[in-house]
């Protein structure tokens, strides 16, 4: 096993040395130049450009400016913020938790309901649920995600007022950020209401977030769910005389489960992407939005420091999938040989 | 005689091909589904070919004495522009006509691009074993370890906002996708019989991806083609949306929904339009890649 | 962060501890439309980071009146010019105090040090300041400062003397912005000892109205109100900005009573705001322009009468429409209206397609031509959307046979290419700094600009630059009203711009809020504001 791991480890390095020259190529490509973004209508004068071009060393050969970094990288060092002067990695920490409890949020929304909607429509296969839930699925599927994310505020939030518009909580409680997860945090706080407040900004994002994962994971686990059923053991399950409750949860599904982890953990990535949208539609303080923010406003150091961070904690859910599949099923650590 | 061996494999093909086709054809209509996505899909294509007699109006004409207009099942619609006008006075009905073009343009350019390269370097993979194989197959973990729509984002800023650069980066995050599905697919049938035998004959390496295992490998891809079309859609029209897809004039619907964000509470059709034009054409044909895929798909057809 | 609450409990009346916070207090929630930057307002320049920075914590030696371009005393009392223009002395006021914070407890009054430092910092190039932020200082370049300023001398404890290189009309002005902003000298030596010289940027320590407490990035920012306000304590007892960038949310969480005042409302939703009950909608003429300059470096638009006859085909009545909702003035000069010097008896370039054609085909150009127009990426409040503007411009064109595409770029390679002169014609606008004439009509039109490329009509004319320098020079009001005067004669008549409009500066307020003024400077004040 401890073989397995360390050869899963060896090929990671490769990919993520990949992964830093990608992200620094992607930086110094983009055209625009973060100094005439910061000075704006205004300008600055030639020399004072030249004095911050060296400033921020962008004024040396590309291929030592690339070296510099994966040194600073080596000592656990992202740089600083062009725009905040702010270190990297101190950013993303402060902004990863909200990202975190809306991903989560939004994975156990399409879990909770996606799971056992595909199970009732296997086992009621042909029925009009079935129907109706796969043509949901596929619509929910289908959906233009910030169009759904925008259509959820004007409804829910403007015309019913139902909902809180963006944000995490209401500006007017005020506590100590203990974890960064705003839902412990206010509840820790002992503040009435301030719990109830946090929920109810969370719920609009995690149904526009969550509404594919939702949809994929409903299709998904009934595909799976029929798969299993028709195999032989259930049958026999059946034969037996076992109560068709237990031969669905107890036999079927548990055999259905390794598919559908599969496709939980390649909802990770859809869902660090999906937050890029949902978070600037709903003005959510996480990476998704400091990402594109950046991008747009050239701050090199974040875009690389965050593209670096996403990218590599990407393949360490991967690999965390791949080593539980290790565990869980002999036959693909042997595969791995 | 390596003329003559083609003209076989033609004809083998062809008749493989019809073969495939109606029993394809059966299984397919069965799935009403996916049938009235095709409907859909029909007739949108026929509407895109034809847009520039069937748009009432020039997508780009502007009426400004009609800005705004609701559609015609809103109070102060107006019957010469039946889905309204735009902040411009823009007729959206034609506008909506010319920006099919559009989504089909992207969809079939990002599909053309990822078959392409995706399976010519899935075979080049597969069929050497080694560094070469390695080497892309790192190369494709690295653009998956990033979040597609973020890739797309900053590959874009790379190329400038367009919507040729836009369907560019599209391609280039699904690219990988298309070239693990065909090496996977290729790696099983290499480990086939008739491959063997057909290498024993001497067939050369590349007769041999092209025309032997290639063939075999389409169905899953055809799959996986139908629905990057889908979601080739949806991204264009989320870089769209965040400024980074095409540039005005262009009637692109993503970019109508982008344009018309600031009225969303006052003109909230304005937004509404574009956006189930999109959610319609893209369940089409996720409905049709549905029926596709359980048509083409042994495994799935068990289960029916 | 425990620190900070509890001084927070402390300050604001014990509130944090008892359990609903600032439920007994008057607290104001402001919907700011972005995270600012940082708090050290001299390393920045946009509105969001001057607003969350520089108008509530800090004070400039002077100070402009809210809701006006006059300059009042800041923490200087009183100042004083030389005869000869060179020499301009400030006394300062006794008794302001640096805000108390959780980290930071000043021991002594403001006085001339923390002047000298405040101004340092942005000109020596061995301070540990400037080395730190890489000489980032961008409104002290953007005003040449480091040219105009020879040597601050500290008189005594109470008195500072700027020594100036040459005499310059608006200098007074000019030290009441944001960038002037005076710093602690003490506290900067507690954070350069303490090594971690980022302090001062985030957790900033002023003499302003109001005193930090506690930032999250992308969603709020919290004051309290300084007590010890040379001033006058605000009436208000915290202040709280909840970041929310976009405009149509701003507005629901307004009309859901979660914010009480907020700035940029979408030109689209203004009815809708003004029929809402519970809020009034303020309004005020924005100091600003939006143009459309004609790079007269290029062939087609060296004569005159193109340029005419471009400005003759502009339907600017449809671009008020359109693109601000009916919500702007059209403009016919480079500076707004409501600024000094302002000459409303020029006539404007009115929509005339026959004559626009009719110049056309006297400059030889009857057949039409092809061009550009670059459309600005983002929004500002003189053009909120320059995309929906280069459209309009385009279809207007078309008509006398000018076929014109629209170019964009990304926002920093949309100001250096066009400030290297690419573009045929280019949308870019301007927010006056300090409501001087000269902020608009040299550093957007005069020869200096032209040359480095401010001056985006790459537009240098003699007679025009003449009035500039003479106007720059003497502090007499009269003259210098003449000279600004003759020089809106010449751009007009010389057309290097298409003037498309100023913008309307619109602020949604909430009628528990009273005393709020519209800063025409394009600022948000809260020092003045009560709640009832």
């Amino acid at each position: 096993m401890l073989r397995f791991i360390l050869q899963r480890l060896a090929v990671l390095i490769p990919t993520f040395i990949g992964i830093t020259l990608t992200a620094f190529i992607f930086i110094h490509l983009i055209p625009g130049d973060p100094i005439e973004v910061m000075a704006g209508e205004r300008g600055v004068s030639p020399e004072k450009y030249a004095e911050l071009l060296h400033a921020f060393g962008l004024d040396q050969p590309l291929w030592k400016q690339y070296l510099d970094y994966i040194w600073q990288l080596l000592h656990g060092d992202l740089g600083k913020s062009f725009v905040t002067k702010q270190p990297v990695i101190e950013e993303f920490f402060k902004l990863f938790p909200a990202t975190i409890e809306l991903s989560l949020s939004a994975l156990i929304f399409a879990i909770v309901l996606g799971i056992p909607a595909g199970i009732i429509a296997a086992v009621k296969r042909g029925s009009i649920f079935d129907h109706s839930l796969m043509t949901l699925s596929l619509t929910g599927f289908s959906m233009p995600m910030f169009w759904w994310a925008l259509l959820l505020i004007v409804t829910f939030s403007g015309t019913l007022g139902w909902t809180p518009v963006s944000g995490r909580i209401s500006v007017m409680y005020f506590f100590d950020n203990v974890t960064g997860f705003l839902l412990i945090d206010s509840w820790l706080s002992g503040q009435p209401g301030a719990f109830k407040s946090a929920v109810s900004h969370l719920i609009l994002p995690t149904i526009a977030l969550g509404t594919i994962p939702l949809a994929t994971f409903a299709r998904q686990t009934r595909s799976a769910m029929l798969e299993t059923m028709g195999e032989d053991f259930i049958k026999t399950a059946r034969a037996k005389g076992l109560s068709p409750f237990r031969v669905t949860v107890l036999h079927a599904f548990r055999n259905a489960l390794i598919p559908i982890i599969t496709v939980i953990g390649l909802q990770v990535g859809v869902l660090l992407g999906g937050a890029i949208l949902t978070e600037t539609i709903f003005s959510w303080p996480g990476i998704g939005k400091w990402m594109v923010d950046s991008i747009f406003r050239r701050d090199y150091a974040v875009v690389q420091g965050g593209l670096i961070l996403i990218a590599t904690m990407v393949i360490t859910v991967n690999l965390t999938v791949d080593i539980l599949y290790g565990l869980i099923d002999p036959r693909i650590r042997k595969k791995g040989h | 005689m390596s003329i003559q061996s083609s003209n076989d494999n033609d004809e083998k093909i062809q008749s493989a091909l019809m073969a495939v086709l109606s029993s394809f054809w059966h299984e397919f209509k069965a799935n009403r589904g996916a049938l009235y996505g095709l409907i859909f899909i029909s007739i949108l294509a026929f509407v895109a070919i034809f847009a520039d007699l069937v748009a009432p109006y020039s997508p780009i004409e502007q009426y400004r004495d009609f800005l705004k207009l609701p559609p015609i099942w809103v109070d102060g619609g107006n019957w010469d522009f039946l889905l309204g006008t735009d902040a411009l006075g823009r007729d959206q009905l034609s506008r909506i006509i010319h920006g099919s073009r559009y989504s089909f343009y992207i969809g079939f350019i990002v599909i053309f691009f990822c078959l392409t390269i995706g399976i010519f370097l899935g075979l080049v993979a597969a069929f050497n074993k080694g560094y070469v194989d390695t080497f892309i197959m790192r190369a494709m973990d690295i653009i998956l370890a990033f979040p597609s729509l973020l890739m797309a984002l900053a590959l874009v800023a790379i190329l400038g906002p367009s919507l040729e650069n836009a369907m560019i980066a599209i391609a280039v995050v699904y690219i990988p996708h298309f070239v693990r599905l065909t090496r996977a697919q290729a790696l099983s049938e290499l480990g086939k019989d008739y491959v063997s035998s057909s290498k024993t004959m001497g067939a050369s390496s590349t007769r041999l991806m092209f025309i032997n295992v290639l063939p075999n490998c389409m169905a899953p891809l055809i799959v996986q083609a139908t629905m990057s079309f889908s979601s080739a859609i949806l991204d264009a029209a989320a870089l769209g949306f965040l400024g980074m897809g095409a540039q005005p004039p262009t009637p692109e619907w993503g970019t109508m929904l982008a344009d018309s964000r600031q009225y969303i509470t006052s003109d909230p059709w304005l937004m509404g339009i574009p956006g189930l034009f999109i959610l319609v054409t893209v369940l089409s044909i996720n409905l049709v890649g549905d029926g596709l895929r359980d048509a083409l798909d042994p495994k799935m057809k068990s289960n029916k | 962060m425990k620190k900070s609450l509890l001084a927070l409990a402390i300050l604001a009346g014990s509130t944090a501890l008892t359990g609903t916070a600032y439920a007994a207090d008057k607290t104001l929630v402001y919907c700011s439309e972005g995270s600012p930057d940082g708090f050290d307002a001299s390393l920045y320049d946009s509105g969001t980071t001057l607003d969350a920075s520089a108008n509530t914590m800090f004070d400039g030696l002077v100070n402009f009146k809210i809701g006006t371009t006059e300059v009042v005393g800041g923490v200087a009392e009183s100042w004083s010019m030389s005869d000869d223009g060179l020499e301009l002395t400030f006394n300062l006021r006794s008794g302001v105090k640096f805000h108390t914070t959780d980290y930071f407890t000043p021991t002594r009054e403001l006085n001339a040090d923390d002047v000298i430092f405040s101004f340092t910092r942005q000109m020596d190039q061995e301070n540990a300041y400037y080395k730190h932020n890489n000489g980032q200082w961008l409104y002290f370049g953007y005003m040449d400062m480091a040219n105009l300023i020879k040597e601050i001398k500290r008189v005594d404890d109470m008195t500072v003397t700027f020594v100036l290189d040459h005499p310059e009309a608006p200098i007074v002005a000019n030290l009441a912005m944001a960038f002037a902003g005076i710093q602690s000298a003490e506290y900067a030596a507690q954070v350069e000892a303490s090594g971690n010289l980022d302090d001062m940027n985030q957790k900033p320590v002023g003499t302003g109205p109001f005193k930090f407490v506690n930032y999250q990035k992308d969603a709020v920012i919290r004051y309290a109100t300084n007590e010890d306000y040379w001033n006058g304590k605000p009436a208000i007892d915290n202040l709280i900005y909840s970041i929310t960038p976009d405009a149509s949310v701003r507005f629901q969480k307004m009309k859901a009573g979660e914010c009480h005042v907020m700035p940029y409302p979408a030109p689209s939703e203004l009815d809708m705001i003004k029929a809402t009950d519970g809020i009034t909608l303020m309004q005020s003429e924005g100091l600003n322009v939006g143009y459309l300059a004609y790079n007269t470096e290029k062939e087609n638009f060296k004569d005159v009468k193109v340029r005419k006859a471009l400005n003759h085909a502009i339907n600017k009545e449809a671009i008020k429409e359109v693109v601000f909702s009916g919500y702007a003035s059209i403009a016919k000069n480079p500076i707004p209206p409501t600024m000094w010097s302002y000459d409303d008896s020029t006539v404007d370039d009115e929509y005339d397609v026959d004559k626009a054609k009719a110049l056309l085909a006297e400059a030889g150009l009857g057949d039409g031509f092809k061009t550009n127009i670059w459309a600005m990426p983002v929004q500002r409040p003189y053009n909120p959307d320059a995309k929906k503007m280069a459209e309009l411009i385009q279809a207007d064109w078309a008509k006398i046979g000018v076929d014109a595409e629209i170019v964009t770029f990304e926002w920093g390679e949309y100001l250096k290419r066009s400030k290297e002169g690419e573009h045929d014609t280019v949308l870019l606008g301007w927010t006056g700094d300090n409501g001087d004439p000269d902020n608009f009509m040299r550093v957007l039109l005069g020869c200096v600009a032209a040359e480095q490329g401010g001056n985006r009509a790459r537009w240098c004319n003699d007679e025009f630059e003449a009035e500039m320098q003479a106007a720059l020079l003497t502090t007499d009001a009269a003259a210098r009203t003449e000279s600004y005067k003759k020089a809106q004669g010449i751009f007009k008549a010389e057309a290097p711009w298409a003037t498309i409009a100023h913008s309307i500066v619109f602020m949604p307020v909430s009628d528990k809020v009273t005393g709020y003024v519209v800063d025409p400077l394009g600022g948000h004040w809260f020092s003045n504001v009560d709640m009832n």
